[in-house]
């Protein structure tokens, strides 16, 4: 386990290992998926929708994760319904991530008002915010 | 090495992707195990959030209860705005979604050099690592005449549950014209506004069914949670009917007397129609057991894994934490537990440890359309943690502002709750 | 409609010569003046600005307060027991307002 620990935190990994593992990590969830249940593409994502904010964790978006997504992203579920769920708190879900950037940025300069998404969008550097919003964006595609 | 790390993330990500589908699915190879005690806000985010990271990770969830009923907005519960139900949560969905194996029973014992725990009903639990999330207990030695036995009759009401539903009946048996007398607790303790929140929505009960009762608080403090927000809203709604009592001019609480329904204070003794004594509070029983808690009654850990800074391998998150500046809060606990799950996910994974990004928000119901929050971010520094930005509702804010809070409270206890129990 | 009273605590008996403390407090929201309501308009200042202790009507401790005394004072001073007799508290509201409590002190 530390070596695998040791690995992923050196700089030794090339952008095309993680290709590689990209593609083969898909490759087995695809395989296994019809050779276990023998459903579609098509349900396997009507199935992941239902199953709610588990698709916080079902980590389409491996860049996203490497630098930290799902974590940034859990922070929003405290309060925000990953799961397309609405109600008096607004759904991040739907939106570009432009436009979530744009909307924390808007946020941390007190231009919409809010001091629970003004001290959100304090906490997190630019580099955060962008992750964090191009994760989010993946959850509702 | 490099390709063995390459098959683990290959399984990890493919897992990932497929891990609603269920059990039929799990890879054969020999998982990491992961035991979580105690099923309130901290645990059960704790589960969810392991067995979420890593489907390498084997997670056990070990609470006595069948469900978790929340404190947070059981004040509502007080004032007859909402059913204790609709406050409750059961597990199934930890258990059924999440894959958590849920095991309603208690632990008996810890063997940290074993790693193993041990059951009231026998079988022994091994682990790699443990996460314990006791709560609270109340320190009842620090008020004459008040034990256990002695909340049949004077409730202390801060564990939802049947102690709340014993006030809700004595408040509502109260005759109007009587005394509500709130004995608030002296620092640290489980949520800093809810006493005086407690003290706001008894008022808003009074205020509609007995109109001539009124309220006093006898406080271990001299000043408290949110002062300003809560004596601006009582001056507004409840003009005259809660008064409240610091340390410094009553010498604090020293005793109860249960069968008189009175509190001795050092200088006076008031008698009241419904009594609530919240007593202090310490680190819940079991952290004290098996030894995570130190002089402060609070459990010490490190503020980027919640590992116990007195047993490696034993992490602790939730209100038995001695977290720095991090209140006792449900947010606190949820937050807390997320970034211990991820920290153990690293560390059992041989995945990426990202920085903790630690947040509390707390919603305060002045009344039912009134409500104020605030939002503190923390982070770890100097082996602590600390706040960083604290912003909190202001003073003269808007009626349409405080209503439009107090309708986001809704929908957050909607979030939150799914957030925690799935 | 209840409204809180002012409160007070002190000794009914005391020794000659003995020097006893004092602790009055009041439920007050003592508006500074400062602040404005949701539509811009000043909030009329309105706080206790002045508190007195007499003994059989011989100020024996006053104190002025001003706005940035926190709401609810608390006032905590000492006296010492000469002669058996009334103390009288009294707080002072702008506009005119008072408040006042009564004890009576016997000194042995």
């Amino acid at each position: 386990m530390a070596a695998a620990s040791m690995c992923w935190s050196t700089t030794s990994l090339s952008l095309n290992d993680v290709v590689v593992i990209r593609a083969m990590s898909k490759g087995i969830g695809d395989r296994k998926f019809r050779d276990g249940a023998g459903l579609s593409m098509r349900k396997m994502i009507a199935v992941s929708i239902a199953v709610g904010s588990f698709i916080l964790l079902a980590d389409r978006s491996q860049a996203a994760n490497r630098d930290g997504g799902t974590q940034l992203a859990a922070m929003c579920a405290s309060c925000h319904r990953l799961d397309g769920g609405d109600g008096g708190i607004p759904t991040i879900l739907g939106m570009g991530p432009e436009m979530l950037t744009r909307a924390m940025l808007a946020y941390r300069s007190r231009e919409r008002p809010s001091h629970i998404m003004r001290a959100i969008a304090l906490s997190l550097s630019d580099e955060e915010i962008a992750t964090v919003a191009r994760y989010l964006a993946t959850l509702n595609k | 090495m490099k390709s063995r790390t390459r098959r683990e993330f290959g399984r990890l990500t493919g897992g990932l992707a497929l891990a609603a589908l269920g059990p039929q699915l799990a890879a054969s190879e020999t998982k990491a195990r992961v035991v979580v005690v105690g099923g309130g806000i901290g645990g059960a985010t704790a589960a969810k959030y392991l067995a979420a990271s890593a489907r390498t990770i084997e997670v056990t969830l070990v609470e006595p209860k069948p469900n978790y009923t929340t404190c947070f907005f059981s004040n509502l519960y007080l004032a007859g705005l909402c059913s204790l139900e609709s406050l409750t949560h059961g597990y199934e969905t930890l258990a059924q979604r999440y894959g958590i194996n849920v095991i309603h029973d208690s632990v008996t014992a810890v063997d940290p050099v074993a790693k193993t725990l041990e059951l009231k009903s026998g079988p022994k639990l091994p682990y790699d690592r443990v996460v314990v999330a006791p709560g609270i207990a109340f320190n009842y030695d620090a008020l004459a005449g008040y034990d256990e036995a002695a909340t049949q009759a004077i409730p202390n009401a801060w564990n939802a549950g049947p102690q709340t539903q014993l006030l809700r009946r004595q408040l509502e048996s109260m005759e109007d014209g009587g005394v509500f007398l709130l004995v608030a607790p002296p620092d640290p303790f489980r949520c800093p506004p809810a006493p005086y929140e407690r003290a706001s929505l008894v008022a808003y009960y009074f205020k509609q069914y007995k109109p001539h009762s009124r309220i006093l608080i006898l406080d271990a403090k001299d000043s408290f949670n949110a002062q300003d927000l809560f004596l601006d809203a009582w001056e507004r709604h409840y003009r005259g009917m809660i008064e409240w009592l610091p340390a410094q001019f009553t010498g604090g609480v020293k005793a109860i007397d249960v069968k008189e329904r009175s509190v001795r204070t050092a200088s006076d003794t008031f008698k009241a129609a419904v009594v609530n004594v919240i007593p202090p509070q310490m680190a819940g029983q079991f952290a004290q057991q098996i030894g995570l808690v130190d002089q402060s009654g609070w459990c010490p850990v490190d503020p980027t894994t919640f590992e116990s800074k007195l047993q490696p391998g034993t992490h602790v998150v939730g209100d038995a934490t001695n977290a720095g500046d991090m209140p006792k809060s449900a947010f606190v606990a949820n937050s807390q537990a997320k970034a211990c799950a991820f920290a153990i996910a690293a560390t059992l994974t041989g995945s990426e440890r990202v920085p903790p990004h630690l947040f509390n928000t707390c919603y305060t119901f002045l009344s039912p359309d009134d409500a104020v929050s605030n939002a503190v971010s923390f982070k770890p520094a100097a082996g602590t943690i600390k706040i960083v930005d604290n912003f909190v509702s202001q003073v003269q804010e808007s009626a349409e502002t405080r209503h439009r809070t107090a309708r986001e409270a809704h929908s957050w206890y909607a979030a939150f709750t799914r957030d925690t129990f799935g | 409609m209840f409204t809180p009273a002012p409160r007070v605590q002190v000794p009914s008996a005391a020794a000659n010569g003995e020097v006893f403390p004092v602790k009055t407090l009041i439920s007050h929201q003592m508006e500074t003046g400062l602040r404005h309501d949701d539509q811009g308009n000043a909030i009329p200042r309105k706080i206790l600005n002045k508190f007195i202790c007499r003994h059989n009507d011989v100020v024996v401790f006053s104190v002025d307060l001003h706005e940035a005394i926190a709401a609810n004072p608390f006032i905590e001073f000492y006296l010492r027991a000469t002669e058996s007799g009334r103390l009288e508290f009294v707080w002072e509201e702008d506009g005119g307002g008072i408040y006042v409590l009564e004890h009576h002190l016997t000194v042995a």
